[in-house]
């Protein structure tokens, strides 16, 4: 089974952490990569740049429109994933509370489908 | 549990927006501000042990808005006045008790508290200064030790210019009408600029000011960016921010001399910060609302772009600063120019429509540096070293004068007329 973590934080928040405290949530984030690597788990990880870097894309009726980024609000944005295999969603939890907390918060939601690089075909 | 790291950063996040709205509602900067210390004081004592709330900017306005309420109180029981008349604010109605946190109206205070601290009426050291402080929140020791001052002295200098800006404010110059916001986004934007451009060239002996500046400018870049998503300038500028400082690594060598682009180990870029200034500028440029800001973040979009100083496209640099010349003519947008011209035709014809720029820009540093090389290159020797002395007449920084010095010294040598 293919595990997701996804990883939410006010945008703007890791940028305010020290330049130490930067170099130790990094530092979190590699020791779990090396752990998962390790244990033959990992399938990837993503950082997404800020969310105002963003587009959209709605459907304004005439067809699709690109849209700006989304404005900001105080409410948590999406700032990236790991990809974990494993059979069990304990390990990927428990994989999830490696990360740092203080400024995300993680979910753990199973991959229903992905080809690619990553891909749930066994 | 929460660390400190943790909540110093949610503070430091939430502060912009939480000391908006509390000028917009008490229309006293200083009073905004004892409130905001009140409330966050109170968040470093309560969220370790509780955690940090779903929402820190409304937890610290709740809070800070109860302690305001409290000095109200005390004001009107001193000066032994019925509650009411304490609690009218400057336009005279009374404050709201607890509004909903409306996303627009929470935009329009950040850019009414960013309009205010730049007002036009102020200097721009004293905007840099208010922004800060008052936006950003830097301490008055820090913003002293980075200006080497006392924090007396950058205490009173502070009061005084939130004095001036709090007039602005009583006078009603700083509220927004619908119609007025692309125009107070600007001012803001250019005050933005002139903060950026003091930290990234740092004269005389103010490299200490240099991260500092560079590091806040992008951060209230950021914050305008993430207010105003739809303003191409203002993706523009956050673009040549990041487009620039991302050389920040590579500019001193380790004698501490300044390294032209052309020698940068371009190893030490940050690529990270190119690709996002990359990002902002496509953003931008979508709009077709096209500005000097993208125009200049596209320059130094195209000189990231090469992975040797060979490399460089000066075909496009060269449109690039004629299209920036065409949004805003300038003498200094046209020596740069003259530079890309020189790299696509050799130097003399550059050298030649450089004589126009003489006067006007005689005690520019980089109009003598870049004669100075352009000279070398046509075999004009003496010319350089006349113009590397005329640059170090225009008062350069620890660096620049290592730099010209050392290119002095080199000219000398190579003429063989020795060191005299």
């Amino acid at each position: 089974m293919l595990y997701s973590i996804l990883i939410f934080g006010a945008e703007g928040v890791t940028e305010n952490l020290s330049p130490e405290a930067q170099d130790a949530l990094i530092q979190q984030h590699n020791n779990l990569k090396t752990r998962l690597e390790a244990e033959g788990t990992y399938r990837g990880s993503v950082q997404l740049m800020p969310p105002s870097t963003a587009t959209h894309l709605r459907d304004a009726g005439k067809g699709t429109e690109l849209l700006d980024g989304p404005f900001a609000e105080s409410k948590e944005q999406f700032l990236g994933f790991y990809l974990i295999e494993c059979d069990d969603v304990g390990y990927a939890q428990q994989a999830a509370r490696e990360l740092p907390a203080g400024v995300a918060t993680m979910e753990v939601r199973a991959v229903a489908w992905a080809r690619g690089a990553v891909t749930t075909d066994g | 549990m929460a660390d400190r790291a943790a909540i110093a950063a949610h503070l430091a996040a939430a502060r912009p927006r939480a000391v908006a709205a509390l000028v917009a509602w008490c229309r006293d900067i200083e009073m905004a501000e004892d409130a905001f210390q009140t409330a966050a004081l109170r968040a470093a004592k309560n969220w370790p042990a509780n955690g940090i709330p779903r929402d820190p900017t409304a937890w610290l306005l709740h809070v800070a808005r109860n302690a305001a309420r409290d000095v109200y109180r005390q004001r009107a029981r001193q000066a032994e006045e019925p509650l009411e008349a304490a609690f009218r604010l400057a336009d005279g109605s009374q404050p709201q008790a607890e509004e909903a946190l409306d996303k627009a109206r929470f935009r329009d205070d950040v850019l009414r508290l960013l309009f205010l601290c730049c007002h036009p009426s102020l200097q721009p050291g004293d905007q840099v200064l208010l922004c800060l402080r008052h936006v950003l929140g830097l301490g008055i020791n820090d913003l002293a030790r980075a200006h080497v001052t006392s924090a007396d002295t950058m205490q009173r200098r502070i009061s005084r210019a939130r004095a001036r800006a709090q007039a602005r404010l009583g006078a009603g110059e700083a509220d927004i009408k619908p119609g007025e916001r692309a125009g107070s986004i600007a001012q803001v934007r250019k005050a933005l600029y002139l903060m950026f451009n003091k930290g990234y060239g740092a004269s005389h002996d103010e490299q200490h000011l240099q991260p500092l500046l560079v590091r806040e400018a992008i951060r209230l870049a950021r914050l305008l960016v993430s207010l105003f998503p739809g303003e191409p300038e203002s993706l523009g500028l956050l673009a040549l921010f990041l487009g620039h400082s991302a050389r920040m690594g590579a500019r001193l060598d380790a004698a501490g001399s300044l390294v032209t682009l052309p020698d940068q180990d371009r190893t030490l870029w940050d690529r990270g910060a190119i690709a996002q200034a990359a990002q902002y500028l496509q953003n931008a440029l979508r709009s077709g609302q096209v500005g000097p800001f993208q125009v200049q973040a596209a320059i130094a979009a195209v000189h990231n772009a090469a992975a040797r100083a060979e490399d460089t496209d000066w075909k496009e640099i060269h449109c690039l600063y004629l299209a920036l010349e065409a949004l805003e003519p300038s003498p200094v947008v046209r020596l740069n120019r003259l530079v890309a011209l020189s790299r696509l035709q050799g130097p003399d014809r550059a050298l030649a429509e450089l004589q126009e720029l003489v006067e006007t820009l005689a005690d520019y540093l980089p109009f003598h540096a870049v004669y100075a090389g352009l000279s070398e290159e046509a075999g004009r020797r003496a010319d350089a070293v006349r113009a590397l002395r005329a640059a170090l007449d225009c008062h350069p920084s620890t660096e620049e004068r290592i730099f010209l010095t050392s290119e002095l010294a080199r000219l000398k040598d190579g003429a063989g007329t020795g060191r005299s």
